[in-house]
């Protein structure tokens, strides 16, 4: 069901690649398994599958803050022998695509030539340290002084608010919010690894309490247990692998003013609805010589429900202010294909980064809930103060 | 209003915090104004982004208008999302307070004890 009707280049022999995937099972918390543990399997199957020794991967391109392994560690459980680059991306869930920027860059310009990017998240460790990260973060000031003392808790409150002004200004209300829980599960109910299997009706969905503001537990995340690791390569040194290649066509990344600050003051800027996905996406197709029409299969960060309408705004998916788009038939199924793995809804949280590895097999079309003869994949991050967003293209072979 | 115990803060924040605090208790909608440019801010900043000064007071306004509100279940307060002469801050209410979007607040306290200012007359123009 290909929309794109562009052409794609012939990848040129210094294009990156993604090269190789790896995904552990997905469990609900507490699965008792380490946050090193589920590191090292994931980096390891993503290095076989890509057809490289572990030990090959010279670079590391990974998300800040990250609280399950040490790169000392990753480096000597893994037998890493010369790791050439090395870098963290501060953007929290914005992070997704800016690894695969990092490593892009990297093995283009030689620094080097196998970049595993990952990220492991143990949902009680994660969340744990989201709440009491007051002292390694000094970032998070604003939060405490200014958040906290108000009842914005979390990340589901912020959300809460900023749904309240969508509402007040558009119109919107919990049947466009449910139409994307709904479609969640039902992606997920198609996908192995996704840990939601149960149907959610719309009905189930409307009669769920309030929790914060508007919104229901059907409207966040789901906590998992889990870790995604891809490697990152060219396309010349890819010809030599057993993994099949799938090309970066285009990433964009995009921080600052108007968007800096805490993530979690989203609602204190003049326009909150104007974010650095927003910037992200103009820039990425711009770069990729694509529009949002061109793209067959979104991968999108959906943290909340609230999070997935914004940033199907920020990236032309849905016409801004237009909220009665996604209750179309078969919105984000059959028309406009979103998180066919079940995303962070229904799927399993881990940071935006499985819709890394799922975008990766829907572009050698060995997804398990694939969308029919898809070209183009889209990685869009989500509202907050940096964000980032990749566009992939079809396995070569 | 000190940094809690083993916090690591930076200590011109932590002063404009406790700025921020003695103005809230004279009442009002406190916001963070560059004394070079006027710029207002919130929350409070170092560094005004507008002229680069370093210097900065405070404001209290008696009016503004609700942008929107929220309720978690169980808390002892409303969340409101206020703005003021172009600059949007953070306010609590009682739950049970009608606080549409567009409504004035026309009364703010704040009383000893309380960390943001407390939205205590809102009027609906719409009259809903």
């Amino acid at each position: 069901m290909s929309r794109s009707s562009i052409a794609v280049d012939e990848p040129t022999a210094d294009q990156a690649v993604i090269a190789g995937v790896g995904e552990t099972r997905f469990a609900l918390p507490d699965d008792h398994r380490s946050g090193e543990a589920l590191t090292y399997e994931a980096v390891t199957a993503a290095a076989a599958d890509a057809g490289i020794p572990v030990e090959e991967i010279d670079g590391i391109a990974k998300y800040s803050y990250d609280g399950t392994v040490s790169d000392t560690d990753l480096a000597r459980q893994l037998g890493l022998r010369d790791v050439t680059f090395s870098v963290e991306i501060p953007h929290g869930g914005g992070s997704c695509a800016s690894v695969l920027q990092a490593a892009a860059a990297a093995v283009r310009t030689g620094l080097a030539r196998h970049v595993v990017c990952y990220r492991t998240v143990v949902a009680q460790q994660w969340f744990r340290q989201m709440a009491t990260a007051d002292a390694a973060r000094p970032y998070y000031y604003d939060a405490k002084r200014y958040l906290r003392p108000v009842g914005l808790r979390t990340y589901i409150d912020m959300f809460a608010l900023l749904f309240a002004e969508h509402a007040a200004r558009y119109g919107t209300d919990r049947r466009h919010l449910g139409a994307l829980a709904v479609a969640a599960r039902e992606q997920a109910r198609r996908h192995d690894n996704a840990v939601l299997q149960e149907q959610l009706t719309t009905d189930d969905y409307l009669a769920a309490p309030a929790v914060s503001g508007a919104l229901s537990q059907f409207d966040h995340l789901v906590q998992v247990d889990g870790s995604v690791a891809v490697i990152v390569t060219t396309a010349d040194r890819a010809g030599d692998l057993t993994g099949r290649a799938v090309p970066i066509l285009a990433v964009a990344e995009s921080g600052g003013a108007p968007s800096s600050g805490y993530w979690e003051l989203a609602s204190l800027r003049s326009d909150p609805f104007q974010t650095a996905a927003g910037a992200a996406a103009r820039r990425l197709y711009e770069r990729a010589g694509v529009q949002a029409a061109d793209i067959d299969v979104t991968l999108l960060y959906d943290c909340t429900t609230v999070c997935e309408l914004m940033v199907l705004e920020e990236y032309g998916l849905i016409p801004r202010g237009e909220p009665d788009a996604v209750l179309v038939d078969g919105f984000g199924q059959t028309a406009v294909p979103v998180n066919p793995h079940g995303g962070n809804l229904a799927g399993g949280y881990v940071h935006g980064f499985s819709q890394v590895a799922e975008a990766v097999r829907q572009m050698r079309g060995q997804a398990c809930n694939q969308v029919p003869d898809a070209e183009l994949a889209l990685i869009a991050g989500p509202p907050s103060n940096g964000s980032s967003g990749a566009i992939l293209g079809r396995a070569g072979r | 209003m000190t940094a809690a115990t083993g916090s690591y803060f930076d200590a011109e924040r932590e002063a404009l915090h406790d700025g921020y605090m003695q103005a809230l208790l004279a009442g009002g909608l406190v916001v963070q104004i560059c004394e070079t440019c006027s710029t207002s801010h919130f929350p409070p900043v170092v560094r005004c982004a507008t002229c680069g000064g370093r210097s900065h007071g405070w404001i209290a306004h008696r009016l503004g208008r609700v942008v929107a509100s929220t309720y978690a279940e169980g808390a002892a307060v409303a969340t409101v999302l206020v703005e003021v002469d172009g600059v949007r801050l953070l306010a609590v209410a009682d739950p049970a307070m009608s606080l549409p979007p567009g409504a004035v607040v026309e009364r703010v306290d704040v009383r000893p004890d309380d960390r943001a200012p407390r939205v205590a007359v809102a009027v609906d123009p719409a009259g809903r």
